[in-house]
Order: structure tokens, then sequence, then C-alpha cells
């Protein structure tokens, strides 16, 4: 019987007053709205020169040779020219700017056009994860980017087939980056 | 007997009236769910990630070109399309600096007109800043 009256009086405590509560969650709120501003990230990519304006002067003779990505509409790579997985491009990037001055570390992006920009996006974070200092992109072409044709490809894992930039390639300083693939057979 | 009566007494002390609170808590919610996407400049897109970007401040410094996925153009919030993309971008810009916040299921083209229609018609826009989101470290790569 002791017990039942001392049951009602913790009853009288139930009301507990949420109010000042209420009070100091919303200012809560409030000041991290204020204190937690909202960031935006950015990349920086280079666009090619506009049609009117002066073609760029050719590379002077010995400068590194270009590096240009090419991304084909089925979201595959090519390091100029040769079809390569995503390990193997960061790998080859990153081998291939090491030791270059600050502003010869340049990779040029060739996307086709139906690729995905979620992937272009990917490949320009991985060349500047790989060390390059500025990403640009190539002028779109129609045709989209050059690429080996499957018997090129053969010849080339078959070391037959030599590309202009590649150890053994005769010297060409002034050629492109992407020379055009020759005709399909 | 008495163990009925001491069970009747523990069921007025359970009387806590949540009700205030789970009002509270549901008015936060809706708060934080209209406010979120609103917080940041520009349209709602899905960014593709990347770990190199660099992070400043959300402080409506920059204008917000963005291309969703469809490959419909917004200046800001406004929807333009190809034509009047340059003119609008004229009106709202007030010497602020450009962003391109492309979704990430749009198409290179899609993307890659609407710089080159930019970079072709406003003068010092031979760098163009693309918006990216954080990938966190640790996380898998978004490599899709």
């Amino acid at each position: 019987m002791g017990a039942k009256v001392g049951g009602g009086n913790k009853g009288g405590m139930d009301e507990i007053n949420v109010t000042p509560l209420i009070d100091v969650v919303l200012v809560l709120l409030i000041i991290f709205m204020v204190l937690v501003p909202v960031t935006v990230q950015k990349m920086a990519s280079e666009l090619p020169p506009k049609d009117d304006a002066a073609p760029p002067p050719p590379p002077p003779p010995g400068a590194p040779k270009q590096l240009l990505v090419a991304i084909y509409e089925d979201n595959s790579f090519a390091l100029n020219l040769v079809p390569m997985d995503e390990t193997k491009l960061r790998t080859e990037l990153t081998t291939q700017l090491k030791g270059r001055v600050k502003d010869d570390k340049n990779v040029f992006i060739d996307g086709a056009a139906d690729a995905k920009y979620d992937t272009v996006v990917h490949v320009i974070d991985l060349a500047r994860d790989s060390g390059a200092n500025r990403v640009g992109f190539a002028d779109m072409k129609d045709e989209g980017p050059a690429r080996l044709t499957p018997d090129q490809v053969i010849q080339l894992n078959a070391g037959t087939l030599v590309l202009p930039g590649m150890p053994g390639a005769p010297a060409d300083p002034a050629a492109p980056a992407a020379p055009a693939a020759p005709a399909t057979p | 007997m008495g163990a009925k009566v001491g069970g009747k007494k523990g069921g007025a002390m359970a009387d806590i009236n949540v009700t205030p609170l789970v009002d509270v808590v549901l008015v936060l919610l809706i708060i934080f769910m209209v406010v979120t996407p609103m917080l940041s400049s520009g349209v709602d897109v899905k960014l593709p990630k990347a770990r190199t970007a660099e992070e400043e401040k959300d402080m409506g410094q920059n204008l917000v070109i963005g291309v969703k996925g469809d490959g419909s153009i917004y200046v800001d919030k406004t929807k333009v399309t190809k034509e009047n993309l340059v003119a609008e971008i004229g009106t709202q810009r007030q010497n602020r600096s450009l962003v391109l916040k492309g979704d990430k299921a749009a198409t290179y083209k899609q993307v890659r007109e609407v710089i080159d229609l930019i970079h072709e018609n406003i003068a010092g826009t031979d760098t163009m800043m693309l918006a990216t989101e954080k990938i966190k470290d640790g996380a898998a790569e978004g490599g899709n």
C-alpha cells in the first residue's frame, strides 16, 4: 500500500516542460546553418583557341611530346592512340609527366561526342592526380577521336607497329599529338 | 491483486507527452529537406566525383551554368536555350566568375557545346571551371 502512494507522487512529475528544449534546438539549428558554409568543388580545364584566333605556335624542337588521352564513345581510353585501361593510363601518365618542367605538364583530352561527361571528368581528375599541371580539351571532331583499327592494335601488341612519339619513331616535333589513323583497310 | 494495482501506477508514469517533441523534430526535418538543395548555387544536378578539385566557400561569387542529364541548360536557376544562353549570362553575370555544373549523366557533347558557346562569345573564358563532388578519402571511386 505504501508503494501505491509512492507511485502517485511520481505521476505528478509527468509533465516535463519541453519548451526550453525546443528553444535551444532551434537556436542550435540556426547557429549550424550560419557556421557551416556550403562549399563548391571545382577543377580548371583549358579550352582550345577560338576559331578566329591565331593558331598556337608549334612546340619547339626537343619539347616533350604532347600527351593526348582519347575517350571513345564506349568510355574506353587511349593515350596517344595506344588503347589502355585506367590503371595503365594512370601509370603511364605518371611516368611521362615525371621530370617535366611545370609548363610542359600538360595533358589534352579528346572526347567522343557520346562519351559520358562523368568519364571525361574522371579522366581530367586522373590526369591531375598523375601530376598534370594543366588539362585541356582538344577541339571536338565530328568523327570522334582518332583510333587504331583492330588490325593495328594487333600489330601494336606484336610490336610491329610504330606510332609517332613512341620510342624508335622518327622525331617529328611538329606532328600533332593525334595523327589521323590510317583509313580502315 | 496488489500486483495488478502496481501495474496501473506504472502505466500512469509512462504518460510523457511526446507529441510536441515529434512535431518539432518533423518540422526540423522538413526545414532541412527544403533548405539543403537550395543552399548551393545553381540548379540541382548530380555532379561527377573528383579527387583533385579545389574547394572554396560558396558565397554566391560564381555564376553557375548548369547542364542537366537531359541536356537542358540553366543559367543559375533560369532555364535557357542555346540561343539565349549568352544573353542570359550577360544579364546575370555582374562580374562573377563562371562555373559549369554538368550532370554526370550528360554526354560530353552536351556539356562541350555549352562550354564552346561560352568560350566563343564571352571574353576571358579560356579556362572553364568544372564543378565536381568531393570523393571522401577511403570511399570507392565513382568509376562508371
